[in-house]
């Protein structure tokens, strides 16, 4: 397989990957706003609430957005801490914890919300700083994975990327950069899973409720496959390159040899 | 060893950041339990809008008559004074009856929804909630388009 044919190869994996996270954050940051009326794929509402609080002296407001903050924090920290120190042992587990891990906050999230939740104010902030705790795990595993090049479940950097990218390209010496291009391809992949998964929980959310985030698990399963898919093919290539090389050795050795008979007689 | 202090690490990290968080929020009153008891509304003004003309809505107080207009068609329709209860009961009365609705506080505590009969449901924004007042906003669409303030005063 030469370069250029990897790269897109590595390219098209990263954009199926990225879309489907997208997706899924999408998916959980609409079904939090219309059942918690609280963003949960991002924490930059909840900075400025904190900050607005801290001017306030709202010392329960205060408490909460520092909660919310810190699970998030938290979520990312377990998701890159998983990933590197279990990198060198299996990297496909490595790779599934977090998300067995968003699996289990969602599905959690979505029964308690199904037959127990009672629309107290402490059951919203824990759900809410559950998920959150989730699309941590979700972001920092995306992030840890692309070098951190890659962050699915917000998309404001993204939307400055992808505008800094796209005014690259009228720059007439950066127009035929082929990176450039692949990164937009990549982010405007994101943006569009991240839409499509917000537009789709919009739609069935009046109609599944809390059952949604089932709904979601199901699709973080799809991913979690799909990477364990990835993982083994690659491993699977690697292998099939390696006998590949030792075939090519084994057959210029006994060229050598032959050669040197000749040689000799 | 490494790996030990790098996980007692990871884990005293978290812990102390939540630690933190539930020991300030369990210290305080909550905004669940401050707004309990009996508010009576003291004034409905425009926050933000359209303003037509000459004429200024965010300048003046909103008269009866308008405010019989915006509220029509809403579930706090002529209340005048709102008894929150523990169980999740808001008494809205009227000068001529009383109306049972559910409430619950929602996001970071920053709205109030509103249901009657699991049928109608409302959002408030709640702007500012403490011992004395409180203040919602909610947005209006009719006569003229804006936000709308109503204040409180604990009875």
């Amino acid at each position: 397989m030469n370069t250029a044919s990897r790269e897109n190869r590595k390219l098209n994996d990263k954009i199926k990957f990225g879309m489907m996270s997208a997706f899924t954050a999408g998916m959980v940051n609409v079904s939090s706003l219309v059942l918690f009326f609280s963003f949960t794929s991002n924490i930059t509402g909840h900075f400025a609430i904190l900050a607005n609080e801290l001017a306030n002296g709202n010392i329960f407001k205060i408490a909460i957005a520092l909660l919310w903050i810190s699970l998030y924090f938290t979520g990312s920290f377990f998701s890159n801490f998983l990933i590197r120190n279990g990198a060198t042992t299996n990297k496909y587990l490595s790779h599934s914890v977090p998300i067995v891990l968003e699996i289990i906050c969602l599905v959690a999230v979505g029964l308690y919300g199904h037959y127990v939740y009672a629309e107290t104010l402490i059951e919203t902030e824990i759900l809410v700083a559950v998920l959150l705790f989730a699309m941590g795990l979700q972001n920092g595993l995306t992030a840890s994975i692309a070098s951190f090049g890659l962050k699915t479940t917000h998309l404001t950097g993204l939307t400055t990327d992808l505008a800094i990218h796209l005014s690259m390209l009228f720059k007439k010496d950066m127009a035929n950069k082929e990176n450039i291009r692949n990164r937009m391809k990549l982010m405007g992949s994101i943006a569009l899973g991240y839409l499509i998964g917000g537009a789709v929980a919009g739609k069935i959310i009046h109609y599944a409720h809390f059952m949604v985030f089932i709904y979601i698990s199901v699709a973080m399963i799809v991913i979690m496959v799909y990477d364990w898919s990835k993982t083994f093919s690659i491993k699977e290539m690697y292998k099939r390159q390696r006998q590949r090389q030792r075939a090519i050795f084994t057959t210029t050795d006994e060229q050598d040899v032959l050669g040197k008979k000749y040689a000799q007689s | 060893m490494k790996f030990l202090s790098h996980v007692l690490i990871a884990v005293l990290i978290p812990l102390l950041l939540l630690g933190s968080a539930f020991v300030l929020r369990s210290n305080h009153l909550s905004p669940e339990q401050m707004i309990m008891g009996n508010w009576k509304e003291v004034s409905w003004t425009y926050e933000k809008a359209d303003n037509k003309g000459s004429v200024n809505f965010n300048a003046e107080p909103i008269n009866d008559a308008m405010k019989h207009m915006i509220s029509q068609s809403k579930i706090i329709h002529e209340a005048e004074t709102w008894n929150f209860t523990p169980d999740s009961g808001l008494v809205l009365n009227t000068h001529h009856k009383n109306l049972n609705v559910d409430w619950a506080l929602m996001g970071s505590s920053n709205i109030l929804r509103l249901k009657y009969n699991d049928e109608f449901e409302e959002h408030y924004n709640l702007i500012e909630l403490n011992e004395k007042r409180m203040v919602l906003h909610f947005e209006n669409d009719r006569l003229t388009r804006g936000i709308v303030k109503i204040t409180f005063e604990k009875i």
